[in-house]
């Protein structure tokens, strides 16, 4: 409470191990939640963890104080929930989630009724998955997370990289340090599922089924959709301007809205915040290219990778060298294919994984 | 070519809005400027603007009755941003003015405001963001403390003139606790009393001895709250570029837990 007073904290987490039973840690939490709420007076935000197992009435009972409520799921396959988590299966966590599911919606029903009825889980639910522990691909964890989002409406998936705490026998040991690249994919990848109407299909499939650590997943769907570009900025939708690398979706909203009143250049699209250095090799603006560029795969992967912004700089100098030794006979080339980047991954340089 | 300075407040500007548009000069043949100019121009005349709450108001239901509290709240926070002046970029006053009249000329304040392809209008859209930016920076990196007498104390250091909307929120948030927020760029303080609306006041004349005696707690809770802060963090994930991002290093001397890195 003093922390809440003084501003140094926004809201809390509440979380538990199971203590005695899944009843009976869940009527702890409960209690703290009941005490904060009404005792104290805190109207910060709250996050409370919900034990898979628990009494629904108590989850229920819980719902009602906290702004946010999450189950983890942990791994994304059962297979793997089971050798690193025993007690948990899919099952008990779930079985929740559907429930909490249930009860945001029916509360949205009665909060149309009556304006006045208590919220329920008004910041929505959410999950987390661990990243690199097991050999899950990027494929089948973007797969799981779609589903959570379509079928239990979930506010976010979280992906939190691996990290050793206890150095158990049956944990693997990463040499890279925790998988932070491919967290950091996977997130690129949720955000143009939840705002870019993209699905996993698009970016992933059985034979492809990790992310391009060198592009950004968006930058790489286009890269082999390149029959849909270029975009003329003055007449695309919505929608296929967010397709394009370089537009965000605020961007997207102020071209289509800036552009009722006067034909936009790229001198207004600079000012509007779309990063131009990503798609210039996309747009066109009143039938113009910024540049005379090709469109042609390799010469614009080439120039996007130049772009140090992208990756880190360790993995940068890894993949380089790895390139250099292909081209090691001529001199000063600098095409980078896309093919010769899959080439030098399968050849197996040390990527943290 | 004539010239209307203003000074930098919201008064200022729309005495100089107001004044520009009763002067029948003819708008093509008006600029505004936010402040002394500090090279004067060959062939204009500067028409100084004293500011009055009268013409003020008047400007202001203008906006809120013809745009409404929209288009009103949007011009506001650009007329607040502190932005200093540079050549480069659209003067404050003027971009106001400019956008002003477009709504005027156009009728829809909402339509007027989404065209960013006029200069004017982009000035504006940029002035608000960096001011709601700068709020929101300010609500997060705000820390209390507590002082011998119970009230809680907070000194700040923002950019723009964002002070009533700090009160607002923590007037919301803390209702039962008797607070000051201190704006030490504007040299204003914001008073809350328990249960009651925060009031603004001058703070020239403020005791910067008696806001150090803290409560005997205070140095305690800061204590726990420094400890808690260095054991939350996760070894493996420290980043501090990203931290460095997401709290910019001007923040640093207000807030306890990196102070001592500043």
């Amino acid at each position: 409470m003093e922390f809440y007073r003084r501003n140094y904290i926004e809201g809390l987490f509440l979380s538990s191990g199971i203590l005695v039973s899944p009843n009976y840690t869940m009527d702890l939490i409960y209690q703290t939640l009941y005490k904060l709420r009404n005792v104290h007076h805190f109207n910060g935000y709250i996050h409370v963890k919900a034990i898979p197992g628990a009494d629904p009435g108590l989850i229920e009972k819980a719902g009602y104080l906290a702004d946010r409520m999450s189950i983890n799921l942990e791994l994304p396959t059962a297979d793997g929930l089971k050798k690193l988590a025993p007690y948990k299966s899919r099952h008990t966590i779930l079985k929740p989630m559907r429930q909490i599911q249930n009860g945001i919606t029916e509360n949205k029903n009665e909060l149309m009724v009556y304006r006045k009825a208590p919220k329920f889980v008004p910041a929505g639910q959410s999950t987390q998955m661990i990243i690199g522990a097991t050999p899950e691909n990027d494929f089948q964890i973007m797969s799981v997370a779609e589903a959570l989002y379509k079928n239990f409406d979930l506010k976010r998936v979280f992906y939190s990289a691996f990290v050793n705490v206890n150095q158990d026998s049956s944990l693997p040991v990463l040499p890279g340090g925790p998988p932070l690249l491919r967290e950091h994919r996977l997130y690129q990848a949720d955000w143009l599922l939840r705002f870019y109407d993209f699905t996993v299909d698009e970016l992933l499939s059985e034979d492809r089924p990790d992310f391009n650590i060198y592009l950004d997943p968006k930058c790489d769907w286009a890269l082999r959709h390149l029959e849909f570009f270029p975009v003329e900025i003055n007449r695309a939708s919505y929608h296929t301007l967010l397709r394009v690398p370089g537009i965000g979706y605020k961007s997207a909203e102020r071209i289509v809205k800036a552009r009722r009143s006067n034909r936009l250049d790229f001198a207004d699209l600079k000012k509007i915040g779309v990063v131009l250095k990503r798609a210039l090799y996309f747009i066109t603006c009143s039938g113009k290219m910024m540049y005379n560029t090709k469109i042609e795969e390799n010469y614009i992967c080439a120039n996007l990778m130049a772009d140090r912004t992208q990756i880190p700089k360790d993995i940068r100098e890894s993949g380089y060298r790895q390139i250099s030794l292909f081209d090691s006979g001529t001199l000063g080339s600098a095409a980078i294919t896309q093919d010769m980047i899959l080439a030098s991954e399968t050849a197996g340089i040390q990527i943290p994984r | 070519m004539y010239i209307f300075v203003c000074e930098d407040s919201l008064e200022g500007i729309f005495t100089g809005v107001y004044d520009a548009c009763a002067s029948k000069l003819g708008h093509r043949n008006i600029r505004l400027c936010t402040g002394e100019p500090d090279n004067y121009e060959l062939f204009s005349e500067y028409i100084p603007v004293t500011p009055s709450v009268e013409k003020t108001q008047k400007v202001v239901n203008t906006l809120v009755t013809r745009f409404g509290q929209q288009f009103y709240e949007s011009i506001y926070q650009a007329a607040m941003s502190g932005e200093p002046r540079s050549r480069k970029k659209m003067d404050k006053a003027d971009a106001i003015y400019e956008t002003i009249l477009l709504a005027l000329a156009n009728g829809d304040g909402q339509k007027v405001l989404l065209s960013l392809g006029e200069p004017c209008v982009f000035r504006i859209f940029e002035l608000c963001r960096a001011t709601n930016r700068e709020a929101c920076h300010q609500l997060q990196f705000l820390r209390f403390s507590e002082l011998e007498n119970g009230v809680l104390f907070a000194t700040v250091h923002p950019k723009d003139y964002v002070l009533p909307y700090l009160a607002e929120h923590f007037t919301d948030r803390l209702p039962q606790e008797n607070f000051m927020i201190y704006d030490a760029t504007h040299c204003l303080v914001a008073v809350h009393k328990a249960s009651m609306s925060y009031m603004l006041a001058d703070a020239s004349d403020l005791d910067l001895d008696k806001i150090k005696r803290y409560s005997e707690n205070e140095l305690e809770y800061r204590k726990l709250w420094l400890t808690f802060f260095d054991h939350i963090a996760i070894e493996a994930r420290r980043n501090p570029k990203l931290q460095m991002q997401m709290i910019p290093k001007r923040h640093w001397a207000d807030t306890p837990e990196l102070s001592r890195f500043a």
